[in-house]
Parts: C-alpha cells; sequence; structure tokens
C-alpha cells in the first residue's frame, strides 16, 4: 500500500501525495538534475532511485512551504555529493564513454559530423566534465543549468526557491569558480605534459 | 533586471571558455524505457515498506509470544516443583512397623555425585524454604526452549511421582526410576533422590532408603536439601 501523505498539513484540501505521484510528475527533472550534478551515465539508474528512496523516506517531512521542485532539487543535490565523496573515495574519474544501457535516452547527441570531429568533442566534453568536478556542487549547478543547458533564470529560481536576483549573484559566483577551474585544469594538464616529457627524456 | 549574456553568446568571453561549454546539453530527458524501469521500482518501493512493518511486526510478535511463553513455562515448572515436600512423614502415613520382606528387584540408583550435577547443587543455607528447583545448569546442547522443556518434563514427571507417594508408594519409586533413566543428570536429581528415600522408606526398604538418603546427603552438603534429609535419616 502506498504511502499516502498530504502535501501540506495546514491545507487539509491539498492534494494527496506519495512517492509514486512525485515519480510519476518529477521523474524527468530529478533525471536531468542528477546529470547537471554531474551523476555518469553509468551510475544514473541507481542514484535516480537513491533520490526516490529518500523521497519515499522523507516525504512527511515535505509540508508544502516550498515547492515540490526545490524539494527534489536539494534531495538531489546531497545524493550527488554522497555519490562524488564515493568516486573520490575510490579515485574514480568515470569517463563519458561508460554509459549504463544506450536506452538511457531517447537521442543520444549526434552532432558531430566527421570521426575527427566527434573525437575532439569527446575530449573537449572530458575536459569539461573534469573542470566541473572540481567545482563546488552549488555552484556547478547553477552554471551547468544556464551556461550549458540554457535554462532561464528565472527558471532557476523558481527551482532552488530563491529570488532571481538571488541566482545572478550566484551566477556570477559559479562563473568566477568555472574560471578558476578552468585555470587549475590547464596547470594539472601542463604539468601532466611536464612530467611526461622529463620521463621520456629520463628514458632516453 | 535583464537576463545575464551566455559566455557562449558573449563577445567578450575567451574563445577557450566558449569552445568548452558551447557544445551539447550535458543532460538529457530520460528515455521512456528508463522511465518504466525506474517506475516499476517506484512501486515496489512504496509497497515494501509497508509489508516490512507487517513483518517486522509479526516478528516482534512471535518473539514476544515465545518470550511470554517460555516465562509462563518457567513460572508452571517451578510452581510444580516448588509444592512442598513433607519432609517427615505424617504418622498416619508412615507405617508402624517394617516390612522386611524384599521387594521386586530395582535397577542400581546412581551415587548421589552422579545423580546431582556440582553445578545444580544449590549452595543456599536456607533449611525452612520449600524446595526450589536447582539452578538449571547449562545442558552442553539445545536452546533454551529445549531445556526448557526438559525440565517441564522433569518436574511433571515428579509431581507424578510425589502425587502418588501416599497411595502408591511402588508405582512412585518406579516412576523415579524411570525419572533416573532419562533424566540421569537431570537438574531437578536432588529432588528425585529425596522421594526416592522417602518411596524406599515407606515401602519398609530402610536400608536402601538409608543408603541413598546418605548419598544424597554427602552430595547436598551445604545445599537446602540438606536438613531435610537429616531429618528423614533420624526417622528412619
Amino acid at each position: 500500500m502506498p504511502l499516502h501523505l498530504v502535501g501540506t498539513t495546514a491545507d487539509a484540501r491539498a492534494p494527496r501525495i506519495d512517492v509514486v505521484s512525485v515519480h510519476e510528475e518529477h521523474a524527468d527533472f530529478v533525471c536531468l538534475t542528477l546529470q547537471r550534478f554531474g551523476v555518469r551515465d553509468v551510475d544514473l539508474e541507481d542514484q535516480l532511485q537513491e533520490v526516490f528512496v529518500v523521497v519515499h523516506r522523507r516525504l512527511h517531512t515535505f509540508d508544502g512551504s516550498s515547492r515540490m521542485r526545490t524539494w527534489l532539487f536539494g534531495i538531489c543535490m546531497r545524493v550527488a555529493a554522497g555519490y562524488r565523496k564515493r568516486a573520490f573515495r575510490r579515485h574514480e574519474r568515470p569517463s563519458i564513454d561508460e554509459r549504463g544501457g544506450e536506452d538511457l535516452f531517447d537521442t543520444l547527441p549526434t552532432t558531430e559530423t566527421s570521426p575527427e570531429e566527434a573525437a575532439l568533442a569527446k575530449e573537449q566534453r572530458e575536459r569539461l566534465l573534469a573542470i566541473l568536478d572540481s567545482m563546488d556542487l552549488e555552484a556547478r549547478g547553477i552554471f551547468v543549468m544556464f551556461e550549458i543547458d540554457e535554462v532561464p533564470c528565472d527558471e532557476i529560481a523558481e527551482m532552488l526557491g530563491i529570488p532571481t536576483g538571488t541566482v545572478y549573484s550566484r551566477l556570477h559566483a559559479a562563473r568566477k569558480a568555472f574560471q578558476a577551474a578552468v585555470a587549475r585544469e590547464d596547470a594539472r594538464l601542463r604539468n601532466e605534459r611536464t612530467a611526461r616529457r622529463l620521463r621520456s627524456e629520463g628514458a632516453r | 533586471m535583464s537576463e545575464p549574456v551566455r559566455l557562449r553568446s558573449d563577445p567578450d568571453a575567451p574563445s577557450e571558455l566558449k569552445k568548452l561549454v558551447g557544445g551539447s546539453p550535458l543532460s538529457r530527458p530520460m528515455s521512456r524505457a528508463l522511465r518504466a524501469r525506474s517506475s516499476a521500482r517506484v512501486d515496489r518501493l512504496a509497497v515494501v515498506p509497508a509489508a516490512a512493518g507487517v513483518l517486522l511486526w509479526l516478528k516482534g510478535v512471535a518473539i514476544a509470544a515465545s518470550v511470554g511463553l517460555g516465562g509462563v513455562a518457567i513460572v508452571l515448572g517451578a510452581a510444580a516443583v516448588l509444592r512442598p515436600v513433607p519432609t517427615t512423614p505424617s504418622k498416619a502415613s508412615v507405617p508402624t512397623h517394617v516390612d522386611v520382606r524384599p521387594a521386586a528387584p530395582l535397577p542400581q540408583a546412581p551415587t548421589v555425585k552422579e545423580a546431582m550435577p556440582a553445578s545444580s547443587v544449590p549452595t543456599t543455607s536456607r533449611v525452612d524454604s520449600p524446595v526450589a528447583p536447582a539452578r538449571a545448569a547449562p545442558l552442553p546442547t539445545g536452546s533454551a526452549e529445549v531445556q526448557e522443556d526438559r525440565l517441564a518434563r522433569e518436574a511433571a514427571m515428579l509431581e507424578d511421582a510425589r502425587r502418588s507417594l501416599d497411595a502408591d508408594p511402588r508405582g512412585a519409586l518406579a516412576t523415579l526410576d524411570r525419572h533416573r533413566a532419562l533424566f540421569s543428570g537431570g537438574v531437578l536429581a536432588p529432588e528425585r533422590e529425596l522421594l526416592a528415600v522417602e518411596a524406599l522408606h515407606r515401602l519398609g526398604r530402610t536400608d536402601e532408603a538409608r543408603h541413598r538418603a546418605e548419598e544424597l546427603l554427602a552430595g547436598a552438603s551445604g545445599s537446602l536439601y540438606e536438613e531435610r534429609v537429616r531429618k528423614i535419616l533420624k526417622g528412619l
């Protein structure tokens, strides 16, 4: 028997919600949000399930004072933070080639016209993911939503349950964080190249 | 307040950054297949806790019931055993003469040391309290339920013997012999020996009764049986 809870404790007329109805309405949003927080395709299904386990367990604490999406966004962020921590402990840096199955999405990005373009695009994407992985999770979420997935600021504000002006300021900070992360990633790549060159010179 | 310009559209943004963020979106909508799988999991999720709750409730009830029944069995067993045994035969029940005719041969009674494991010998020195069952010594095999069951059967058999002691001491002795055969190292072995002494005395087999009483006394020294056995020995 599904757990039925009143969405707003103060309002008896509020629609009764349960984890099934939350999934029905918001599964797409949760799936997109987890990807924005850096959950790789190969782990997406598991993390999706984890979010709904939390939803089921904590639904009685949702009092309707915020939007359901805002509440879910917070859960996604915590689940993604745990996922990121576990991946860090395992020293994992998943490649975008690791997919949990080609049936995760109805359409796959196939904008590249030649194998060279596809290889370059893949390299760029991996670099981008590495940079984003080094960012603070909240900054990453806002940055990805606005800059890459092109979600309008008012929609982000609604999702996060914050004023649009706050989104602007957080976006500004996220951009700075992104630029700093790019600089760090560039420095790391330069160091790696130098180390490789020195090793090869030493071998000769 | 107007929406900020995205990096990819910003003419002042470094080309490297534009290139990085200019690719396809990082997130894609879930497929119908993924949604169906996820939906099935969530359906199960919504059901499982309720079922688990019922199972846990049943488990709790089962544990409570077994603990309760175990407690009742112990109390009943103890009550049966705690019924006081007449320490000295009443004048009405004790024959005034001793029948010296040999009775039917009986199997050799075990020594008190055999019959009474050290761990089961009570150490209290109270003498006027009713006979309490010796503390249940942990058996080498079997669970607590098995032990309780064994103790209950021991107690029931001794109670049968006690009931028939006045009217049929020979039958009582036969029951006590069966008890010895079944529970040679039983928890209630001292109690059995006490009843056996009584039965033998009533049957007029005074020497046998004294012999078993002395063996019991040797093993029951310092226990709550000691005084009772001494009283019996005095009357023999």
